[in-house]
């Protein structure tokens, strides 16, 4: 016990953050190349390119030391900073109130706007205003943003995807009515998308910067100065210029944008800051949503278990063949991959094949029941085949012999017996099947564990929320664990020898 | 058939049974008559061919020559056909003279096969609820009465795990009288059971013999073969070596191999 302990330690102390300079100069900047044009992305040559990439490169010059590219999530970025996993951020980061709590932004490189993205012929609305006035309408937008920040304080149903791809590909699909999102991102994925159509002027403006850590005053005063000088020499422009992103908004306001105090979102109070009472309701809603989709994903797995144990075991030879295939196939595929294809890809295959709007009945939560059915299902499949032959042939013999038919004698006598055999490691399969749920947060339906991501990041209290939500976990799974066990005590009274 | 009037009691002709596993011939054109409401006992050495015998008589076996009667009901070969359950159940017309003959005849196992999710009372009522279509409450009033015939009424609410050998076997007996069957197979039904629990099932047997009830008994009890068995039949090697009442086969064997196995048997 002592020496995991020690193998521990060594293993943080090992992992604890360099500090600044002891690495030979060299910067790591911390950005997130997927979906990130037209920031930071990989072309077609596998090379990183996009107008932050630029800047990135200006800066190298002006502050003679080497920058790293290190890939991070985007919505890990501030966590990462702070844990000291690279020097700065720069990614499209806004200035946000709770950001700005945590890190020093540098001046802003660029002024965003939100732009408001629908499909081509939307009639219900034509603007921010009166998408607010229909509270039917669900928009998108990205994880961590401005945009998600606005959406939030006016209480607009929305679906923050991680990249912006997912985004506009829902927008199309017609699983969100309007795509609200950075000025940048919008022009370049909406291009000449001739589906969808820009609404209205941009609104909200706000500040990108680049984020360091509290105590690297250095660094960010030299980064400042860097920036600075690149508006005045007009590099920054030519930057922006080539990327099609200098517009007259940047134009007339950047120059000056440090002191700039009227920005919509980034000097608003905090109000009440990150309290248990904020945040506990989305918790147990997320909660809700885990339990439920636990419990319908189960009962489609045991379903589908037993169906395709009875096909293999007793069905005919082709029909034999396709269970095997079955289980082979969905033990093998990774449930995230699955739930990508189910959420992502099949509205696609639906289409191409002529069933057009079927794409939007495809919800999260109707493709993360589908995925952990179909996965869990070639698990019980196993489960329960294993059981039905570990009941002895001389129970089938003893039930013929009675005049009982093979279904009958299925039903009633080998069935329940392997039920109960079936029942402790189904049990277990289902505490793995309620972990597993977790992983429909990566097609943005808001369980608990999604929701503990986004109060974490956003109020970046990881350890605070995180030991709630592991209570919470464990509130549900052992329970669950008493309840199987004392089902299996009840059943297998008297059964002995 | 005989003793068409009784309730109780069939007949059973066997002629020129032959039955194959893949090369080996375990059943080698076997010719028998069971006179109805005659208790027989079948004896022979092991890998005789007994088990394989009373087993193609209610086609639990299938089985490759010859044919089976069972009071009215026939069977010929070949018995044979697949089936969803790992119990080889013959197709079409055969199908059903098997389960005619399944009904009529009841089967006890050397290992019990008591259904252990269900209790005592439940294995009993089982077949009549379920198959026969009876009503519960009667099915229960039934199998109360047969379990206090095998001495058992107390423990109708048990499951078959807390009894010992011997009650097990005489559920058995019981849930095989449930359908009030005119025959009953036994498959060495006291070979699992130590000397004294031995006595409370054959007890039960020999009480039954009272009814009229054909019985088949494949058995090593020589003692019971030759107390309660109307005939002794002795099968070896696939074929019937002698045939006639317990003192004829027992005391006065015709052939060599006969006397060489009940010598070592009888020790």
């Amino acid at each position: 016990m002592a020496g995991i302990w020690a193998l521990i330690a060594v293993t943080v102390l090992l992992q604890s953050p360099l500090q600044e300079g002891q690495q030979a100069g060299i910067l790591r900047w911390g950005c997130d190349e997927e979906g990130g044009a037209p920031y930071c992305f990989l072309d077609s040559k596998l090379v990183h390119v996009g107008f932050e990439v630029d800047i990135v490169r200006q800066l190298e010059k002006r502050l003679g030391r080497e920058i790293r590219f290190t890939q991070y999530g985007f919505e890990s970025l501030i966590p990462g900073l702070l844990k000291g996993d690279f020097e700065f951020a720069m990614n499209g980061l806004e200035v946000l109130p709770d950001r700005r709590l945590v890190v020093r932004f540098s001046r802003p490189y660029f002024l965003y706007r939100q732009q408001l993205t629908v499909r081509t012929g939307e009639t219900r609305f034509d603007s921010y205003e009166s998408l607010r006035a229909n509270s039917a309408l669900k928009v998108g937008t990205m994880d961590g943003t401005a945009a998600e920040a606005l959406l939030t304080r006016d209480d607009v149903k929305h679906a923050s995807y991680s990249t912006p791809t997912e985004a506009f590909r829902d927008l199309e699909l017609g699983r969100v009515d309007a795509v609200l999102i950075d000025l940048p991102m919008a022009q370049h994925y909406v291009g000449d998308n001739p589906a969808l159509a820009f609404a209205s002027q941009p609104f909200a403006p706000g500040r990108y910067a680049i984020a360091v850590r509290p105590g690297s005053e250095e660094l960010a005063q030299a980064i400042d100065l860097a920036l600075q000088a690149m508006i005045d020499d007009g590099s920054l422009k030519a930057i922006l210029g080539r990327w099609k992103l200098w517009d007259d908004f940047n134009a007339a306001n950047l120059r000056d944008a440090v002191s700039t105090s009227e920005w919509l979102l980034e000097d608003q109070e905090i109000e009440g800051g990150w309290t248990v009472g904020r945040y506990l309701p989305l918790l147990l809603d997320g909660t809700r949503v885990t339990l439920v989709l636990t419990l319908s994903s189960f009962a489609l797995a045991l379903c589908i278990g037993l169906g395709v144990a009875t096909a293999r075991l007793y069905g005919p030879r082709p029909l034999q063949i396709l269970a095997i295939s079955y289980v082979e196939f969905f033990r093998g595929v990774p449930l995230l991959l699955l739930l990508f294809f189910l959420y992502f890809g099949l509205p696609s295959v639906l289409g191409s094949l002529g069933l057009t709007g079927v794409g939007e009945w495809i919800t999260p939560f109707g493709a993360a029941w589908l995925g952990l059915g179909l996965t869990y299902g070639a698990y019980e499949a196993e489960i329960q085949r294993a059981a039905i032959q570990a009941v002895p042939q001389g129970q089938w013999e003893a039930a013929a012999a009675l005049g009982m038919s093979p279904g009958l004698t299925f039903r009633r006598i080998i069935f329940p017996q392997a039920f109960r055999m079936a029942l402790p490691p189904t049990t277990s399969d289902l505490v793995a099947l309620f972990k597993d749920t977790s992983v429909a947060s990566a097609i943005t339906l808001l369980e608990l564990n999604k929701q503990y991501q986004i109060l974490a990041k956003s109020s970046l209290k990881f350890v605070e929320i995180g030991i709630i939500t592991a209570l919470l976990y464990l509130a549900l799974s052992l329970p669950l664990g008493l309840a199987s066990r004392a089902l299996e005590r009840r059943m297998g009274v008297g059964h002995g020898k | 058939m005989a003793n068409e009037s009784s309730p109780s009691g069939l007949g059973i002709r066997v002629n020129g049974l032959v039955k194959r596993y893949g090369d080996r011939e375990v059943l080698r054109g076997v010719d028998l008559e069971i006179v109805a409401g005659h208790t027989v006992a079948l004896i022979g050495p092991s890998g005789g061919g007994k088990t394989t015998l009373l087993r193609c008589l209610n086609g639990l076996e299938s089985f490759d020559g010859g044919t089976v009667h069972v009071g009215e009901h026939a069977l010929s070969a070949p018995v044979q056909g697949r089936s969803p359950s790992p119990v080889k159940a013959p197709m079409g017309d055969q199908a059903s003279q098997v389960v005619a003959i399944r009904r009529s005849v009841g089967m006890i196992f050397q290992d019990f096969q008591l259904f252990p999710h269900l209790s005592v009372l439940e294995n009993i009522t089982a077949a009549a609820i379920w198959v026969l279509g009876e009503n519960p409450t009667t099915a229960r009033e039934n199998g109360m009465v047969l379990l206090e015939r095998v001495r058992l009424a107390d423990f109708a609410h048990r499951r078959p795990g807390q009894l010992s050998g011997g009650q097990k076997q005489r559920v058995a007996i019981a849930r095989a009288l449930a359908l009030r069957p005119r025959g009953l197979l036994c498959d060495e039904i006291t070979s699992a059971l130590d000397p004294e629990t031995k006595h409370e099932v054959l007890a039960v047997l020999e009480d039954l013999k009272q009814e009229g009830l054909t019985v088949v008994m494949v058995t090593h009890e020589i003692g019971f073969a030759r107390r309660a068995a109307d005939r002794v039949v002795l099968l070896a090697e696939g074929a019937v070596t002698e045939e006639g009442t317990a003192e004829q086969v027992l005391d006065r064997p015709r052939t060599e191999r006969a006397s060489r196995f009940l010598a070592r048997v009888m020790g």
